[in-house]
Formats: structure tokens, C-alpha cells, sequence
């Protein structure tokens, strides 16, 4: 070769290292980025609180967990998923996956579930996400919920006591039962209030029954419904029954409410109602005492 | 149901008819045929019918036992119903089940004297 081929040969091949010096640092630079996102992205997943990972769901193999998926069971990724997170050795038979893949693809399925290990309840949000090798795979987000959990139950067992918290029907007199009501009545306790008044009355034999509002603050029209139930029932019985208790609020909103009492007796007090039911049994209540002379 | 189960008997003045225990549809209408047919042999004044065995009544039961009630008027008596069980007042008022302006005393002693107010 010529002097000057070689010299053109070397400018081009120096132009060429130039070029791929270029795209190399080009190349570094965009690998840091991505590299920069991918840190950024995990620290955001290692970052939850929150149990998150993948799994294949042909092959159950881990594809993915978070730092706190790790804390618990170690580095998992390419295992088994119900081997390593349920310590079984075939699928779960609570396995999701058939409702997350098939025609709910896409679509979030959200399930409540106590982990038998740690005995915390999870809120697992579960969904097919398209992953890079194609296929949808499985991911799910598992959010501890045990103190909610707790306070659901304490919840729970507090309105079964407000449910058992009944004043008793009590017999006054022979022949007189008095059933207080205390706060507003839903059909629950509509029914409860309703078979312990009958009962007492059936084992008392009482031919009169004061069911007393007192202490019902205020009345809306499905409390009154339950109540009049409540009457009616007990008259079927052939007792006869007194609303007493009923203040002025009470009053006004029955009648703003348009509810039609006018088949029952009604008193504004106990003590009123107690004298319908002396009248009705032909008893009358004397003052003993030396001088007194009256009678009621 | 047999219909020799059943008991319509007379008491002084007034019948007495136990109501069998989940009665069906052919016993209630038999007790029905049985009342009214002792109704016209006695003559007595009222009719108590004491249902404290049965826990369950159906709208067929309610109806016919008004019927009947208002035939033993028709006929010069009185009917008094007794013994209504707690369950069952719950249950016929939630369905809408009414008696009417039947009578109804808490057990058989009161339906007596219910009964024996009435003047002939």
C-alpha cells in the first residue's frame, strides 16, 4: 500500500475509534440511567411496608419479590411459590390465579387471608400484569391489616353486646308486666324485644302489658312500625297493652310522621299506665297510713 | 289426620275444641264441618277453641278459624280464641295475619270467664 492509503486507512480508522468511543460513552450513559431507574424503582419497592412479588402462574416459579418479601423468606426469587411462601408441596388450594388470568385479565381481585405462619391478616390485591417475557404473570400486593382486622372484630363483638344489652320485662303486679324500651329498635332487636315480652307474658299469665317508651329518646317511623309489631303481636295473645312514656318530642313527631296510633291506648307516664291497668284488673291502691283518707 | 283425634267437646254452656298440634288443611276444614255441626246439636253460648299445642298457623288457618267464628255467630255463639303461643303471635303478625275482631284470652280459665259474661 501507498504511503498515502495507509495515512487514509489510519485517519479512517481513527475516526472510526472516535465514533465508537462516542457511542460507547453513549452507551454508559444511558446504562446509568437505566440503572439509576431500576434503583430508583426498586428502592421504591423495597421502600412499601407492603409484601409484593411475582410469580409465573404455569410454573409457580417467584419472578420478582420486594426487601420485605425477602426479610421474611429470604432470597426466593426462581423458587417455588406455594413450596416457599405456604410451605406446601402442590398448589394452594385458595390460589387465585383463576380469577386474575382468563377473561378477568387485568382486573384487580382483592381477598382478605390470615397467614398461618405469623398468624397477621393480609389484604392481598392480586392482578395479571404483563411481564417482559410476553406472557401475563401474577403480582401480588399483600397489606398487613391485622390491627384494622382487630378493630373489625372488637367491632363486631361490641354490637353483639349492644344486640344482648336488653332490659328485662318485669312483672309488676299479678296480671301487669311492664316492658321498657331503651334507644331506637332495629329489626334485630324488634325481634328479641318482641319474643321476651311474649314469653313473660305467656308464663305470667298477664292479661296486661305497659310497654314503656321512656327511654326511647327520639322515634323514626321504622322504630314506630316495630314497635305497633310488637303491640299487635301481644294483643293476638289477648293481653291488653298500654304505650306509656310518651313524651311531648315523641308525640310530635308521631303525629308529624303520620303514624296512626289511634288502635292503641297511649299514656304520657308509667304511673298513668299502671292506673289503666289497676282500673282494667278492678284493683284499687288505699293509703293505709292513720288519718289518710284517700283512695286511688 | 284422624278425625276421631279431634276434640269438640261440651262444657257447661260453651264447647270446648282442642286444636290438634300442626294441623293440616283437610283437619281444619274437618273442625270447622265438626263445630258447627255441634253448634246446632248443643246450643251452647260460645265456642272456645284453645290452640296452645299448635306452633305453627299458615294464612289457610287464620282464614278458616274467622270463618268459622263468624258462622258461630251466625249460629247465636261467641268464639274466644286461647292459648296462642308467643312464636305464633310473632309469626302471624309479621305476616299480616289478623284475627280480626276475634276474642283472644291467655288461657282456657280466662276464655270461661270471658264467656260467661256474656248474657244469653
Amino acid at each position: 500500500m501507498t504511503k498515502q492509503e495507509l495515512t487514509k486507512e489510519l485517519e479512517a480508522n481513527r475516526k472510526e475509534i472516535e465514533g465508537l468511543k462516542k457511542e460507547l460513552t453513549a452507551f454508559k450513559e444511558e446504562k446509568q440511567v437505566f440503572k439509576n431507574v431500576n434503583d430508583q424503582l426498586s428502592a421504591i419497592f423495597d421502600g412499601f411496608n407492603e409484601v409484593v412479588y411475582v410469580s409465573d402462574p404455569d410454573t409457580y416459579n417467584v419472578l420478582y419479590v420486594n426487601k420485605p418479601v425477602e426479610d421474611i423468606f429470604g432470597d426466593v426469587v426462581g423458587k417455588i411459590c406455594y413450596e416457599v411462601f405456604q410451605g406446601l408441596d402442590k398448589p394452594c388450594s385458595f390460589c387465585t390465579n383463576d380469577k386474575i388470568f382468563g377473561e378477568n385479565t387485568g382486573e384487580a381481585y382483592v381477598w382478605e387471608f390470615q397467614n398461618p405462619v405469623s398468624k397477621h391478616w393480609y389484604r392481598c390485591i392480586d392482578k395479571a400484569i404483563s411481564w417482559t417475557s410476553g406472557k401475563h404473570v401474577r403480582l401480588e400486593i399483600a397489606i398487613d391489616v391485622n390491627d384494622i382486622k382487630k378493630y373489625e372484630q372488637e367491632l363486631e363483638q361490641q354490637t353483639k353486646t349492644i344486640m344482648e344489652l336488653s332490659t328485662p320485662v318485669i312483672q309488676v303486679w299479678e296480671g301487669v308486666v311492664v316492658a321498657p324500651l331503651i334507644g331506637t329498635l332495629d329489626s334485630g332487636r324488634t325481634q328479641q324485644f318482641m319474643e321476651r315480652l311474649l314469653d313473660v307474658i305467656v308464663k305470667t299469665k298477664s292479661p296486661m302489658a305497659l310497654v314503656d317508651i321512656t327511654g326511647v329518646p327520639t322515634i323514626d317511623t321504622q322504630t314506630a312500625q316495630h314497635i305497633i309489631e310488637s303491640i299487635t303481636a301481644t294483643r293476638l295473645l289477648g293481653t291488653q297493652v298500654v304505650l306509656t312514656g310518651v313524651s311531648p318530642s315523641i308525640a310530635q313527631i308521631l303525629v308529624h310522621l303520620g303514624i296512626d296510633l289511634s288502635e292503641i291506648e297511649t299514656k304520657s307516664s308509667l304511673a298513668a299506665g299502671f292506673q289503666v291497668a289497676l282500673n282494667s284488673l278492678g284493683m284499687k291502691v288505699v293509703n293505709t297510713a292513720k288519718g289518710a283518707n284517700n283512695e286511688r | 289426620m284422624n278425625g276421631e283425634q279431634l276434640s269438640v267437646i261440651k262444657v257447661r254452656n260453651v264447647l270446648m275444641v282442642t286444636v290438634p298440634g300442626d294441623p293440616d288443611d283437610d283437619t281444619i276444614s274437618y273442625l270447622q264441618q265438626k263445630i258447627l255441626e255441634s253448634m246446632e246439636y248443643y246450643e251452647p253460648k260460645g265456642v272456645i277453641l284453645d290452640i296452645s299445642t299448635v306452633q305453627i298457623i299458615d294464612s289457610y288457618f287464620a282464614r278458616t278459624i274467622v270463618e268459622t267464628a263468624h258462622m258461630v255467630r251466625l249460629m247465636g255463639g261467641e268464639t274466644v280464641i286461647a292459648g296462642m303461643q308467643g312464636s305464633v303471635a310473632i309469626t302471624a303478625t309479621q305476616l299480616g295475619l289478623t284475627l280480626g275482631n276475634l276474642k283472644t284470652a291467655l288461657d282456657v280459665d280466662r276464655a270461661l270467664d270471658m264467656l260467661e259474661e256474656i248474657q244469653v
